[in-house]
């Protein structure tokens, strides 16, 4: 069964300027479609403004679409929103959303109780999150002197006190520092198959590691759908080559370079230090690096270093989208 | 039928969460421990001696000091009552808690009753202490013919105060400036729901008003139960006209919230403050 399912789905906002004056339409959320099946991490990854916070919220019955339908674990949003709501687990980023003067226990409870959690099963269920998220020894303090990383985690257990089968997740990792971000993407992980995961995030390598497949949101719109492998190839290359040479090249040693077979792409850079950082993304590595290095040798071009990464996620989405954002 | 006793279970947890959860929001402020003793007594004082000072020395049946002695009780259950219940949604917008209240299925009524019960407990113990020193002091005269009655009395003005929160709750949600609504409402239903002044004696016009507000009904089967002893048969007229008001506030309470949530869903300005 599919635990995400959006057909058509928009969102439009009035801008608004002020009183009396005008308010222009903005799309938000254009015509999405979305199949998540159950059990997987998915990922949807966008500038900023692309419309990833607004799919989410319309997704968890906080925002009512504009056009198009959406269910979440076999629910409507529109017309089944108690279900939806009982089916769902929601970390919207950032550090609200807690009540600040209750305890990280105290806070937890409340929720379980929102949630229907039955009154026995909410102190027990409340423990065993604050010690996943490592809090048990912070349960009965104020959220209000919580860093933001503590507040993150506590909103990720605030998601689960309902053991919900979906989970949403808005860039859950945001503030954190790089172990807690660690610790944060191994209880995602460890949520996966058993619950489904829709992520948002700017880290790029986080989605790389944890998504099953990543969908890429441009202006409203879904560009690419795929697995992580899979968005990588569709920029032409799985691997990037960094030459470094002397000198600048002229125009036409770079089409030379980009003639040759295997090449997908040819990226040229100056440096301070006089040399020129070529950056090639090529299909077939060895041969294809190979022919650019004679290429570049009978062009009496002298090369200093060749280097070679894997390419990244961020490479792809850069390539895809540009590098623009609003 | 049994779905509709398991949604009213449901909603009884979540109101009783939300209460203890308010509770223990608004016992986290030091000032409010020391708020609401002082809040009864000084409006008890000034109002003692403004009728002083005017020289009058009977109010109805009764004197100035019982009178108020009850109409304090009304002002702050009122007051809570709109500044919990009432501010509710408002409360958790500025919090920033609003989407996480509303991502969860909880009954939006019950937290919103929760929030009111939450800040009546809080205050009805220190009033109660307050008003029996007031009244050991200035030797106060109850007559109280059936202890059963003033529980009645005392449960239909709470539900009084409860419905008029509870519609509020609703209408602040759309003004989004709720406090200077909350504000400038709170003194008027004072003056207007006989707490500091008998309905009576005000010019017919505000006692129209007067009679569509629950809250005065309560007054005054709260004040014949404690001060002319009052049986439940003679306070039965006011405690029916309050319940029926009553149920007819929280119905349009009810829809109202409803409403002004799908309106800012709807919008998308429900998490803006
Ligand atoms: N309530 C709202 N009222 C008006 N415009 C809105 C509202 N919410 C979002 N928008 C607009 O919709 C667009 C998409 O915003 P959204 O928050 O979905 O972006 P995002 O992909 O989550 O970005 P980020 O990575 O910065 O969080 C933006 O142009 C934003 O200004
Ligand atoms: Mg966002």
């Amino acid at each position: 069964m599919l635990a995400i399912e959006t057909s058509d789905l928009r969102r439009t906002f009035n801008r608004s300027r002020g009183l009396f004056r005008g308010g222009e339409e903005l799309v938000a959320v254009d015509d999405v479609d979305l199949a998540v099946p159950e059990g997987m991490i998915y990922g949807l990854l966008g500038h900023n403004g692309a419309g990833k916070t607004t799919t989410i919220k319309m997704l968890s019955t906080l925002l009512i679409p504009t056009a198009g339908s959406a269910r979440v674990a076999g629910f409507d949003v529109v017309a089944d929103e108690r279900s939806v709501r009982r089916n769902l687990g929601v970390v919207l980023g950032g550090d609200r959303g807690l009540y600040n003067k209750l305890t990280a226990r105290d806070n937890l409870v409340y929720f379980g109780h929102l949630y229907g959690v039955p009154r026995g099963a909410v102190g027990p269920r409340v423990d065993a999150l604050l010690d996943l998220v490592d809090l048990g020894d912070r349960a009965a303090d104020r959220v209000e002197g919580f860093s933001r990383g503590m507040k993150q985690r506590l909103h990720l257990a605030k998601a689960l006190v309902h053991d919900p089968p979906v989970l949403f997740l808005d860039e859950p990792t945001i503030g954190l520092d790089p172990a807690a971000a660690v610790r944060v993407r191994e209880i995602i992980a460890g949520l996966a198959r058993e619950k489904t995961v829709l992520l948002t995030t700017h880290y790029l390598h986080e989605a790389d590691a944890l998504c099953d497949r990543i969908a890429i949101i441009d202006h409203g719109r879904i560009i690419v759908e795929d697995t992580p492998a899979g968005i990588k190839s569709q920029v032409g290359g799985d691997r990037r080559h960094l030459i470094s040479v002397r000198g600048n090249l002229n125009g036409w040693t770079r089409e030379l370079l980009g003639n040759l077979p295997g090449i997908a792409s040819v990226d040229l850079e100056p440096t301070d230090d006089g040399l020129t950082t070529i950056t090639l993304v090529a299909n077939e590595s060895a041969a294809s690096v190979d022919a650019a290095l004679r290429a570049l040798h009978q062009e009496d071009v002298e090369v200093d270093a060749v280097r070679t990464a894997d390419l990244t996620l961020e490479d792809a989405f850069l390539a895809l989208t540009g590098e623009r954002s609003e | 039928m049994s779905i509709a006793i398991q949604q009213t279970r449901s909603s009884l947890l979540v109101c009783a969460a939300t209460a203890r959860a308010e509770m223990r929001r608004t016992l986290a402020y030091t000032i409010e421990v020391v708020r609401w003793p002082l809040f009864p007594l000084l409006y008890y004082v000034s109002l003692y001696f403004t009728y002083e000072a005017a020289g009058r020395d009977s109010v109805g049946a009764t004197t100035p000091a019982a009178f108020l002695l009850v109409g304090i009780f009304g002002m702050t259950l009122w007051s809570s009552a709109i500044w919990s219940g009432g501010y509710a949604v408002e409360s958790e917008r500025s919090a920033g808690t609003i989407n996480s209240l509303f991502l969860s299925p909880a009954s939006r009524g019950a937290v919103v009753l929760g929030y009111s019960l939450g800040a009546i407990t809080v205050f009805v113990v220190p009033t109660m202490v307050v008003a029996t020193g007031l009244a050991l002091a200035l030797g106060v005269d109850f007559e109280i013919a059936d202890p059963l009655a003033v529980g009645v009395a005392f449960c239909a003005l709470l539900l009084a105060a409860l419905a008029m929160s509870y519609l509020l709750a609703g209408a602040f949600v759309l003004t989004r400036r709720a406090n200077m609504f909350a504000n400038f409402i709170q003194s008027p239903i004072y003056l207007l729901s006989g707490m500091v002044v008998p309905v009576d004696d005000l010019p017919r016009v505000l006692q129209w008003f007067a009679y569509i507000f629950p809250i005065s009904a309560g007054m005054d089967a709260l004040r014949g139960v404690l001060l002319t002893g009052a049986t439940l048969d003679e306070i039965s007229g006011s405690v029916m006209r309050l319940v029926l008001i009553s149920v007819v506030l929280m119905v349009a309470g009810q829809y109202l919230l409803e409403r002004v949530e799908h309106a800012a869903r709807n919008a998308g300005t429900l998490d803006f403050e």
